[in-house]
């Protein structure tokens, strides 16, 4: 299985759309959904739900004949770790290197006081204004 | 013709190397001047510096080239061995001795060796890191209607700009919630103007012109570069919303908003304290006229290449290298 970065086709986006919005279903379920929808066969339905659990994003268990697929992280937990995957691409690289401009860098290390102590100056510029212009 | 290829591509390498290996001296003394400029004249400069061993390396060539393709339209043959009576020097054209430094060869050889394998690799990783960046600009797109920004239905906090030739905004409802209606406007402000700037597609740029710096120095010069362009865009925000310490607090909200959260070593030196400190401390009022400057270097390069010393120095220190 790989766990690595997560890389998904539109097929692959829609089904597991599919499946965060309906819960858990076997291919059949997944293909008269949404297969039929788009034109493509059980085949490829079938395909895409195999490459999804290769990929760790889907589980699977056998029930009958055939499996049921579900979910492997919540909707939440998979964009929090794409959010993380587009804002630091790799573990080495620095900010600068993704291609996004964000507003700031939501990978980074939060720090309390560096953040009030900025807070700070921006209280005492605002009174210092303000008492500029009350002088005025 | 191959073998002019040859020599002009190691022409050009021995060009990129000589200004790789002068930008960081270079740049020490002109860093206060370049700090000086305002955000976006900066960023402008920032990212001609990335590129700056490639354009070194294109403008060596051609100097050195110069001479050899004037004698080829008989403008000029003070060049070449095969023009008549020619004291010559260095020709690229009719090469007429073999390499009397064999093992520059390998060493160039070496180093462009490198330089595919590096571009290559940074090549295979963009296109990895592009299809997580389109997975999730899909699932904005899915989240949101007609709007002009695009929303991520998650309670995380994420702002940011997504797409190289037609960005577009992209803001979570985790973020929005915690924003005021004026910190909101920023934050879109900001965002806009990055995609105005078409800043992902520059980003891509430094980060591809600075392959050919070393790594010390790409990493400043990134630095540098991704400063000057968010507070380019903080101050376009700035005077979108006529307040640039409204435009610090947002700047503090959002970082605040951030789930990454650890003691007190983290911070110091990062983008969210020079962007704050920045906008407090007014804004920048050091301006350099650019064609001024490009004129004068441009007048500076044309009389070091028209002295006859430092001309012949170059091509006989070329001909030992490459015959």
């Amino acid at each position: 299985m790989n766990h690595g970065t997560i890389q998904l086709g539109k097929l692959e986006h829609a089904v597991l759309e599919e499946l965060w919005e309906h819960g858990a279903n076997h291919a059949k379920g997944v293909h008269a959904r949404l297969g039929v929808q788009r034109g493509i066969t059980h085949n490829t339905v079938q395909s895409t739900l195999e490459r999804l659990y290769r990929k760790a994003l889907l589980s699977r268990t056998k029930e009958g004949h055939a499996y049921v697929y579900r979910p492997a992280l919540e909707r939440e937990a998979f964009l929090a770790r794409l959010i993380d995957q587009v804002t630091h691409p790799l573990a080495e690289s620095l900010p600068e290197e993704s291609l996004l401009s964000a507003f700031v860098d939501f990978a980074a290390e939060r720090d309390e006081q560096g953040l009030d102590r900025l807070q700070a100056l921006i209280e005492r510029k605002r009174r210092a204004n303000s008492t500029g212009r009350d002088s005025e | 013709m191959a073998s002019l290829m040859v020599v002009f591509l190691k022409v050009a390498l021995v060009g990129a190397v000589a200004a790789t290996v002068l930008v960081p001296l270079l740049g020490r003394g002109l860093k206060t001047v370049i700090s000086r400029l305002p955000p976006a004249r900066r960023a402008a400069v920032l990212l001609a510096a990335c590129w700056l061993p490639l354009l070194g390396g294109v403008l060596f060539a051609a100097v050195v080239a110069g001479p050899s393709i004037a004698s080829l339209f008989s403008l000029y043959d003070g060049h070449c061995p095969v023009g008549a009576g020619a004291d010559h020097h260095h020709c690229v054209l009719h090469l007429g001795t073999e390499l009397q430094l064999p093992w520059a060869s390998l060493w160039l050889g070496l180093i462009g060796g490198g330089l595919v394998l590096l571009l290559a690799r940074n090549l295979l990783t963009l296109l990895r890191e592009y299809r997580s960046y389109q997975s999730l600009m899909r699932m904005a797109r899915d989240g949101s209607c007609a709007e002009e920004v695009l929303m991520l239905r998650t309670e995380r906090p994420f702002a940011g700009v997504l797409g190289l030739l037609h960005p577009r905004v992209v803001l979570s409802n985790g973020l929005v919630n915690l924003l005021s209606v004026s910190q909101r406007r920023v934050v879109e402000a900001h965002e806009s103007a990055h995609c105005a700037r078409r800043d992902p597609l520059r980003l891509l740029l430094a980060r591809f012109g600075a392959l050919l710096h070393l790594p010390a120095v790409r990493r400043v010069l990134l630095h540098e570069f991704l400063l000057a362009t968010e507070q380019a865009a903080d101050e376009r925000a700035a005077s979108e919303v006529g307040d640039r310490l409204t435009v610090a607090e947002t700047i503090l909200a959002v970082a605040r908003a951030n789930p990454h959260r650890v003691g007190d070593l983290a911070f110091t030196g990062s983008l969210v304290e020079q962007r704050v400190e920045a906008l407090v401390s007014g804004p920048q009022s050091v301006r350099l006229r650019g064609g001024l400057l490009i004129g004068a270097l441009v007048l500076v390069a044309a009389a070091v290449n028209a002295s006859p010393v430092v001309h012949h120095s170059l091509e006989s220190f070329l001909s030992s290298f490459l015959g």
